[in-house]
């Protein structure tokens, strides 16, 4: 009796720490997604629903880059996994200044309805246009090879290589993004510009050009999460639709505006889903939410909010 | 040429109409005094000047230009500073990182940064620390500090002694006299008015939004009735 308890406990152990590591890669996709997300924010005012699209986009460009889907007229590329990560933010980033500067910039005086509405516009053409140009299929491709394999940690307990990375770049570009925030001239007119936009432009800042760059680079953050998630993920056009609404739980748990809030809560999430399913199947995702209705009672400006930036 | 004039400038806030045909001239170094009652709509002329308020008519020319119709930041580019009534310090940024951002978005030549400490020793103290803990003195100097480093063609500043107490007021004062001194252009309004005209050499007053008189600050003194009709600080009139 004793010796069979003590293997079911060894079990579930393992189980409980492969789910952890699971939820662990699935955390730092969804950071990537909600800085981004954050970012724009926290310095435009601007609460961007076609975020998730502007992830999805990402997606698709590390799929055309890998050789996995075809463009009419352009063909399918193949040219490796890595090119696509850069290609992946480029196109996001693109399609954001698209959408800011044409679009966006006419709204930010106002309310924040008008600003949700006109970005869950691009949400349903966008996916739509993703449909009809690659079909509404879902695509699976594996890790490169440099990153195919696994690492052992324990054991008994081993990481795909390929979601370790993951994990490591959520790291990096919260890291990339403080260092950027904190030590630069640019970072410290963003962060000027978004404590007081109205002073900024007195002492002679382009406000709206300012505002294209960051939102040029949350794009681009979220096409490179985006095209990060491909080897982890099956992606299909509703891939944009499914992660905004974990970014927005995100954002509420950790505080929208806030980078570590992001960080935090995206962890949060992808560990309680990953985890809770063992529990009961099914009930992973139900967590999140419970977390975030919590979080609304209790702390409604986020464990993080109003703290930085 | 003067640095700045406006002719028959007419500004409004939404569907209210604040100025109505002003006229106003600042010649090169020279300080210029914009006195009248609260509401009287100094505030606005000086918005309408920065380009803050989009719905402006008439004319306003900076060193000849026409800038009516350019951007809050392509006026300032230009050599136009503003510090505004409400100091404006960004909040999450130290003393130092204010002035830096005023240093790099400078479009000549900006002011060097150890110099502002020499000329505000109580922002040398300070430097480290955040906008939002300074003293509402401390954020005064800071923004007078942080418009300097920019070297504006013209200077203008909004109630700077308002809210503060009397011993930094003469600070202030000491240290607006040096700025003076120093060949700035300047349009400054004050309720304080005693402030205003021991800095200034002329003086327009106006009155809902209209010029009501101008002259030379010695002009001004030899007239307390002028004081006491449009500046008195009692009046049940005042908003």
């Amino acid at each position: 009796m004793v010796s069979q308890g003590l293997v079911l406990a060894q079990v579930s152990l393992d189980l409980f720490l492969a789910q952890l590591v699971t939820g662990l890669a699935i955390g730092a996709g969804l950071f990537l997604i909600a800085v981004g997300l954050s970012l724009i924010f926290g310095v435009l005012d601007v609460l961007n629903f076609a975020h998730g699209v502007l992830f999805m986009i990402g997606a698709y460009a590390a799929l055309w880059s890998v050789g996995a889907v075809s463009v009419p007229v352009f063909g399918t590329l193949g040219i490796g996994f890595w090119p696509g990560l850069l290609i992946g933010a480029v196109a996001a980033g693109l399609m954001g200044v698209f959408i800011e500067a044409v679009f966006i910039r006419r709204v930010y005086d106002r309310e924040p309805l008008d600003q949700l509405l006109l970005t869950f516009a691009f949400v349903l053409m966008l996916t739509d246009v993703v449909r009809t140009t690659f079909g509404s299929g879902s695509n699976v491709v594996s890790p490169p090879g440099l990153l195919s394999g696994d690492i052992q940690l324990l054991t008994g307990l081993s990481i795909p290589s390929y979601r370790a990375f993951v994990i490591l770049m959520s790291f990096v570009v919260l890291g990339a993004i403080f260092l950027v925030l904190r030590t630069t001239n640019i970072g410290r007119l963003v962060r000027a510009t978004s404590s007081d936009r109205d002073m900024a432009a007195l002492m002679g800042v382009n406000v709206p050009r300012l505002y294209t760059l960051v939102f040029f680079v949350g794009a681009a953050l979220a096409g490179l999460g985006g095209a990060l998630i491909v080897p982890i993920q099956s992606v299909t056009p509703a891939l944009g639709n499914q992660v905004i609404i974990n970014a927005f739980v995100i954002a509420v748990i950790g505080g929208l505006g806030s980078f570590t809030g992001a960080f935090v809560g995206a962890y949060l999430v992808g560990v309680s889903v990953a985890v809770g399913s063992l529990i009961v199947a099914g009930a992973g995702q139900l967590i999140p939410f419970v977390a975030m209705i919590v979080v609304l009672l209790v702390k409604p400006e986020g464990l993080f909010g109003g703290a930085e930036a | 040429m003067s640095v700045l004039e406006l002719g028959d400038v007419n500004g409004y806030y939404g569907n209210s109409h604040i100025l109505f045909d002003l006229d106003l001239e600042v010649e090169q170094n020279e300080v210029v005094a914009l006195l009248g009652r609260n509401g009287a709509g100094k505030t606005t002329t000086l918005r309408t000047i920065t380009g803050t308020i989009p719905s402006r008519e008439g004319t306003i020319e900076f060193r000849g230009d026409d800038i009516s119709g350019d951007s809050v930041d392509a006026i300032s580019n230009r050599g136009v500073k503003l510090v505004p009534e409400e100091r404006r310090v960004f909040p999450t940024l130290t003393v130092t990182e204010n002035m830096k951002v005023a240093r790099d978005m400078t479009a000549g030549d900006a002011r060097d940064i150890e110099e502002m400490y020499d000329v505000f020793p109580v922002l040398d103290e300070l430097r480290e620390n955040r906008g939002r803990n300074l003293s509402g003195g401390e954020q005064q100097m800071l923004s007078v500090a942080r418009a300097l480093i920019q070297d504006p063609d013209l200077l203008l500043l909004d109630e700077p002694t308002e809210g503060l107490a009397p011993v930094i007021v003469d600070d202030l004062y000491d240290v607006l006299s040096d700025v003076v001194d120093r060949d700035v252009t300047v349009l400054i309004t004050e309720q304080n008015v005693d402030f205003a005209l021991d800095l200034a050499e002329r003086a327009y007053i106006i009155d809902k939004g209209s010029n009501a008189w101008e002259g030379t600050v010695d002009q001004l003194h030899e007239r307390e009735d002028l004081l006491d009709e449009y500046l008195s600080v009692g009046s049940v009139e005042a908003d």
